[in-house]
């Protein structure tokens, strides 16, 4: 079994957070210090020699990191420098000098070495669909995690502040910031969007999950030029955490702002011609004009704060090789001042396989990439390092459980009673042999437990709700089946009371580490111990399609705990409740009534948003208890790094960390600052 | 003739307006539509669609009409040369067809003069010299040609050719020239590249037809006339050439004009396995998404390239041996 | 090889009276016993279908049975002579996770031998599915001397891949075929109607054809994937797909069977045998059929592996055949990633039986057809 121990080499906005782990004995403090931070300018400058002792759990034993980690004292850069290739343009006068661009006070994204400008990051990708291997790469958000995911850092925002008992969030943005086409990024993008776009119900049908509290969608107001205020109707503690989800470079309103002065072009408020130029465009409405324009995959001209930008003939998703270029825009910098990013450009060619992603890898024309890079393929990558040039560096992820065995508790048929017993499934689990199936399918990389929140998460609940009824028991699974399920056909499967054979369908589809082949070793387990069971399948839309209408009896995807106040509650809701959650949704005009411990849980997880950190922290706890206590879901195994965390890097890249937080919610690979990456020769 | 061949023309076009009808049903038959997949990749990212909002969302992809109106709209956009807007990419579907499509039918002819010029000497040589070492060499071949999967052909080359000379051999262009405008360095360099899938896509096709070249010809050769002719004294080959040939070739162009299309849909999972940027991946990602009109789109011109290849054959078919006398 | 069809002209070494007695069949069966080539493929073919009758008592292992322990073990040689002594053993192997490229390394024990035995006792299996037994052709006495008794090696869960062999051999070599006959049924009758009588009946069985062929494939087996019921057996999807596979591949050889009528019916043994009042279907299948056998069986020899092969790109879309359910193109399918052909290039050799059973067939069927071809020995 492997601890994720979080030994990193923290850089210098870090060393505060860290100082103050170090005297600290609970997890809970750390979150405390974390809290500081915000009052604090993130350019202060320490000088330290760390000892890192870090706090597991309280269950565990306690297991000490050293880690000295010198850095060095970082004056504010005062002067600022820029890739030779934007020099020449700007002295050719086709774009201004670099003060001009960046803001007065850049965001200093800390380099581990003083690199420089120039190269290609070479990738791959799968298609439209797969927006986020750029949007991940090259995010653009007021707010990002930390290398470690324990703090966030300011981003576009400088410093952001609560009042209000939460209720009020205002942000403060970096005077001078551009966007990619040179127009300033003003409170007035957020005021457009949310006045014009959001609250257009047309162009927003889905209103924005993020600025919603229980009272409704929050308001944006601007107070000058470079002040934004949110205001809430309860308490919203989480919304710096969600905020800095809001990063999407598609759909309508999952960002907090759209560079107004170029698409009011497109919309009918400022333009009244739209609808004929849409048109004309062939498209259905204004609205979907609209939209069409501010989706960089169809407009790559459409401005923006990334650091790379399409080229202007790139169609992400249909090219055949898509390239983003730096933008000259970009608004931070290093400690030593230089305009980020080092790197020149991105490329990425448009595969269909992962075999031909191995085969790129090995022939050494991928410069970094962890998407689409599954667990299996470490061991071919890794004896090919040499030959490829390139090195595999392991970031692993703190998904509770990759797969996670979903029992439909609203299952009509015969079969429903035993998915209801909760001693049929306390059975099923431990018929499960997880360490087999770790070793086989996650290479021994994984660990065997429920779908317990990662233990380097805050509301961790504790070992003995990890790795409750996970031992590999099939006598007990047995004895426990005798009592529920006694008599058995001629083939040895269980009969339910109406005589008929249990057969369970298993409805899974592959990805993310769950390979049909493990679903197929769980059910060779469970027929082990009598349990008829096949495994079906299906395509992803399809598998979502089954869950929606309440047609699986037993659902697999990925699961885990997360912060309660982040993750909504359909996550957890969808698979074993599924009649509710219609419920829920249709505001009680279809589907059943929640049972009373759904009820709670999901009253609880509302709350959740609405506390100060400590005690959203608590409830998250008594949360994750309380749900695992019900065992709707089985975990097999979790906290492996097969979702994104196996790491090709190119030799030639410098500046890339040995390990970083890797997890949906920080956009990993974003907390290795790829900004800050560079190309020796 | 004459009136064959327009006769024939004549129900080309209710058979592509049924074939349309069925290709728009097919894509319609998985449970769901484009918003299904769309919302679980919504989902993906965290957020949730209650039904009301669907319904707006439907209503923005024009997805809200009922079915037959969707395609009254796609074939009166057909008819104006206008395939539609692919839902996943909001681009044209004429746009997204354009460059693959040539690219196709390239890597498609290529296949089939490399097949045709291959199996056809090699069908011959094998039924005159029946039973001989080359003959049984040639079968061989010809069986371990057919028993493997083309993708797993296409792996297996691929990783051999790296793993002995060092070439990543993926894609029909190197990544200078993807994107570039076709220009004649553009054209060199793909035929430097086009050579893999292309072996690839003909290994099967060359020994298949060179197993029907041989079994059509030994029937012919064992025929009374032959001898007959051969007593007159004709030259062997002349013998061969002149009359078994052009029977023997028959069935063969009884369905030549199915070759491009047959090749496509056998090109798609090995077009997927190698990322070849031709119809194919694009056909299958439109199907997984129900990405209608252009799943629908690439679908209709499948279709009307099976339709007018069964024409050609047909006419071949009555050139080449006057005993036919079609529609008698 | 010229001697071989120079003795087939001679009867065969009974009295001369006997083959002027002999019924046509027994004829045939002289002259292709003959032909030495095809009467080896006989051989081999009964051999398959030997393996496809008793897949269970000639696996070693349970083809299901998987470990962690044994990931991709390559395929462990049997010694057959150890020392001078004719017994066969396996040297002992251990599995090792490899701590820096995490991929499971088996080392070889040269110090300990398991001997192979006759006739051992293993997991379970049904004889041609009724005798419940555990009897097996071999194995080993230990459970050391059965974890490295993997003449094929493990595939990617450890699972024995000579065993798995067997137990495919039985599928495709059966439910495999079913399709092959209907599409060959099927085809040649349509395409003989067509070719045969031309006018209407051409040009609505042609419009048919044309309607099936131009019917675009993949979606039609999405859409079967949707719509096949959840509760279906393995087997039973896999057999309705072949079906189905087969009532869209008719029509290839039916266009072929055409081409040839159109030409052939107004030949004069045709135009005899209808003066003669032979019925319809007799002309097309004893009289015209016959003079383009060849075709046929090259045509039949293709379409077994097609039909294999469409298997596997049809488990790539998510149909067909799959776990737990065994056949060369499950077992196909499973070899097609880079992790095997690079490093477990054992998985390919269901490839090779493929390839292996295609080849004895078509072997036979030649030889099928010289023997009934009367006109065969005139070369």
């Amino acid at each position: 079994m492997r601890k994720q121990l979080w030994a990193i080499a923290l850089l210098t906005g870090l060393v505060l957070a860290l100082a103050g782990c170090a005297s600290s004995e609970t997890p809970e403090t750390i979150i405390k210090e974390v809290e500081v931070i915000r009052e604090v300018p993130v350019e202060t400058e320490v000088i330290k020699e760390v000892e890192v002792e870090k706090v597991v759990t309280k269950e565990v034993p306690v297991e000490v990191i050293k880690e000295i980690e010198v850095v060095k004292e970082i004056p504010a850069p005062k002067s600022f420098y820029e890739s030779p290739l934007l020099a020449q343009r700007a002295q050719a006068g086709q774009i201004p000098p670099i003060q001009d661009r960046i803001p007065t006070e850049p965001m200093v994204i800390p380099a581990a070495s003083q690199g420089t400008y120039g190269g290609t990051i070479r990738r791959v990708y799968f298609g439209p669909a797969d927006i986020w291997n750029f949007g991940r790469i090259s995010s653009e958000r007021l707010l990002r995690w930390s290398q470690d995911a324990s703090a966030l850092v300011p981003a576009l925002a400088k410093s952001w502040e609560a009042s209000n008992e939460g209720r009020t969030w205002t942000f403060h943005l970096r005077e001078g910031t551009r966007w990619s086409n040179g127009d300033p990024f003003t409170a007035d993008d957020f005021v457009f969007h949310y006045e014009d776009v959001i609250l257009d119900d047309e162009i927003a049908p889905i209103k924005p999950n993020r600025l919603k509290t229980v009272g409704g969608l929050g308001t944006v107001t601007k107070i000058d030029d470079y002040t934004v205020r949110y205001d809430f109707e309860d308490p919203y503690w989480v919304f710096p955490e969600n905020i800095a989800q809001m990063d999407q470079f598609n759909g309508c309103c999952n960002q907090p702002y759209a560079p107004s002065s170029y698409m009011k072009q497109f919309h009918i408020k400022y333009n009244p011609n739209v609808e004929a130029e849409a048109s004309a465009e062939g498209h259905e409405s204004w609205q979907a004009y609209y939209l069409a324009m501010f989706d960089i995959r169809v407009n790559p001209l459409r401005p923006m704060l990334k650091p790379w930008i399409p080229t202007e003939d790139s169609r992400y998703g249909s090219s055949q090789v898509f390239t983003a270029v730096r933008n000259p825009y970009f608004y931070a910098v290093d400690q030593y001042g230089n305009q980020l990013p080092y790197v020149d450009r991105l490329q990425y060619t448009l595969v269909q396989d992962n075999d031909i992603l191995q085969l790129k890898a090995i022939a050494g024309e991928i410069d970094f990439q962890g998407r689409h890079v599954n667990l299996s393929m470490f061991p071919l990558l890794k004896e090919n390092e040499a030959t490829g040039g390139y090195r595999m560096t392991i970031w692993p992820a703190n998904t509770g459980a990759e797969i996670g065995i979903h029992f439909n508790q609203q299952w009509t048929g015969a079969e429903g009673d035993y998915f209801r017993n909760k001693d049929f499934r306390i059975a099923l689990s431990h018929a499960i042999n997880r360490d087999e199936i770790n070793e086989i399918s996650y290479l021994g990389q994984g660990v065997a437990r429920q779908p317990a929140p990662a233990p380097s998460e805050p509301h961790y609940p504790g070992d003995q709700y990890a790795f409750e009824w996970t031992e590999y028991d099939p006598a007990k699974a047995n004895e426990i089946l005798d009592g529920i399920l006694p008599n058995k056909d001629a083939d040895g499967f269980r009969l339910m009371d109406n005589g008929e054979r249990l057969h369970i369908i298993m409805d899974t589809t592959p990805g993310e580490g769950r390979d049909t082949d493990t679903m197929e070793l769980i059910a060779a387990d469970w027929e082990a111990v009598g349990v008829k069971t096949k495994v079906n399948e299906v395509t992803r839309t399809l598998l979502s399609e089954r869950r929606e209408a309440g047609e699986h009896m037993v659902y697999i995807w990925g699961s885990g705990i997360g912060d309660p106040a982040l993750v909504p509650a359909p996550d957890w809701m969808g698979a074993p409740f599924p009649q509710t959650l219609l419920w829920y949704n249709s505001g009680g005009a279809q589907g059943i009534e929640p049972i009373p411990i759904v009820k709670e849980l999901t009253d609880m997880r509302a709350r959740t948003t609405q506390l100060p950190l400590e005690e959203r922290i608590e409830l998250g706890k008594e949360i994750a208890k309380k749900q695992l206590e019900q065992l709707w879901i089985i975990g097999v195994t979790g906290l492996s790094p097969s979702n994104q965390g196996v790491i090709i890097t190119s030799d030639r890249l410098r500046n890339v960390p040995e390990i970083a937080a890797n997890a949906w919610m920080f956009r990993t690979p974003s907390t290795g600052f790829p900004e800050q990456f560079w190309f020796s020769n | 003739m004459l009136t064959f061949v327009l006769r024939r023309l004549i129900t080309f076009v209710p058979m592509m307006f049924l074939m349309s009808v069925v290709a728009f049903a097919l894509i319609q038959a998985p449970p769901g539509d484009f918003l299904s997949d769309y919302v679980v990749q919504l989902q993906n990212q965290g957020e949730y669609a209650d039904p009301g909002e669907l319904e707006s969302l439907r209503k923005q992809y024009g997805l809200g009409q009922p079915i037959y109106v969707q395609y009254a709209k796609w074939v009166w956009g057909i008819l104006r040369w206008d395939f539609g807007r692919s839902l996943e990419m909001r681009v044209s579907v004429n746009d997204l067809i354009n460059e693959r499509l040539t690219l196709t039918i390239i890597l498609g002819l290529f296949t089939v003069v490399f097949t045709w010029t291959l199996a056809i000497p090699i069908g011959i040589f094998s039924a005159v010299r029946q039973y001989s070492w080359i003959d049984y060499m040639f079968t061989f071949f010809s069986y371990l040609g057919v028993g493997t999967p083309n993708f797993l052909l296409a792996l297996v080359i691929m990783w051999f050719v790296f793993a002995y000379f060092g070439l990543s051999i993926t894609g029909l262009f190197s990544p200078d020239y993807v994107e570039a405008p076709w220009s004649l360095g553009k054209i060199i360099d793909m035929l430097k590249h086009i050579w893999v899938p292309m072996l690839i896509l003909g290994t099967d096709g060359t020994a298949r037809l060179t197993r029907i070249m041989r079994a059509n010809l030994l029937d012919e050769l064992n025929k009374p006339y032959v001898e007959t002719a051969r007593a007159k004294g004709l030259p062997e080959w002349q013998l061969i050439m002149r009359y078994p040939v052009r029977i023997a070739i028959n069935p063969i162009v009884s369905t030549i004009g199915w070759t491009l299309p047959q090749l496509f849909s056998g090109s798609l999972i090995v077009a997927t396995v190698m990322s070849l940027p031709t119809l194919g991946p694009l056909l299958l990602r439109a199907l997984y998404t129900q990405d209608m009109f252009l799943a629908g789109s690439i679908i209709l011109i499948l279709t009307a390239l099976t339709l007018i290849g069964t024409l050609v054959s047909d006419i071949v078919l009555a050139l080449i041996d006057p005993r036919i006398r079609i529609g008698a | 090889m010229a001697s071989d069809r120079v003795a087939a002209q001679t009867p065969p070494a009974t009295s001369e009276e006997a083959a002027y007695l002999a019924s046509q069949w027994k004829l045939v069966w002289w002259r292709f016993r003959r032909h030495k080539l095809a009467m080896a493929s006989l051989a081999i073919v009964l051999c398959f279908y030997f393996v496809a009758a008793f897949p269970g008592f000639l696996s070693i292992h349970d083809p299901l049975d998987s470990s962690s322990s044994r990931v991709f073990m390559p395929p462990q040689r049997i010694h057959l002579f150890d020392g001078w002594l004719p017994r066969p053993f396996v040297y002992g192997v251990s599995g090792e996770r490899n701590p820096v490229t995490l991929a499971m390394e088996h080392v070889q024990d040269r110090e300990t031998k398991h001997y192979v035995q006759f006739f051992v006792r293993g997991h379970q299996y049904k004889l041609i599915g009724l005798i419940r037994t555990d009897i097996h052709l071999i194995g080993a006495a230990t459970p050391e001397g059965m974890h490295a008794l993997r003449p094929l090696g493990t595939d990617k869960l450890g699972r024995d891949v000579f065993s798995r062999l067997m137990y495919g051999t039985r599928i495709s070599m059966s439910i495999g075929l079913v399709g092959v006959a209907i599409s060959l049924f099927l085809g040649v009758l349509m395409g003989g109607l067509s070719g045969y009588h031309g006018g209407w009946t051409d040009s609505i069985i042609q419009r048919l054809i044309e309607f099936l062929r131009a019917m675009p494939t993949i979606p039609v087996w999405l859409a079967l994937g949707a719509a096949v019921p959840q509760d279906w057996s393995v087997i039973r999807v896999y057999f309705a797909i072949s079906v189905i596979i087969s009532l869209i591949g008719w029509t290839t050889l039916a266009r072929e069977v055409r081409g040839r009528f159109l030409a052939m019916r107004e030949e004069d043994f045709v135009t005899a045998a209808q003066l003669y009042g032979t019925s319809q279907l007799r002309v097309i299948f004893r009289h015209m059929l016959p003079s383009f056998m060849s075709h046929i069986i090259a045509t039949t020899t293709l379409a077994i592996p097609a039909i294999i092969i469409a298997e596997t790109a049809l488990s790539f879309l998510g149909l067909g055949l799959r776990q737990p359910a065994i056949s060369w193109g499950v077992l196909l399918f499973e070899a097609q990633n880079l992790q095997a052909v690079a490093n477990a290039p054992w998985l390919l050799v269901p490839g090779l039986s493929v390839i292996f059973a295609v080849l004895t067939l078509n072997f036979m069927g030649d030889g099928l057809r010289d023997a009934a071809d009367p006109y065969s020995v005139q070369r």
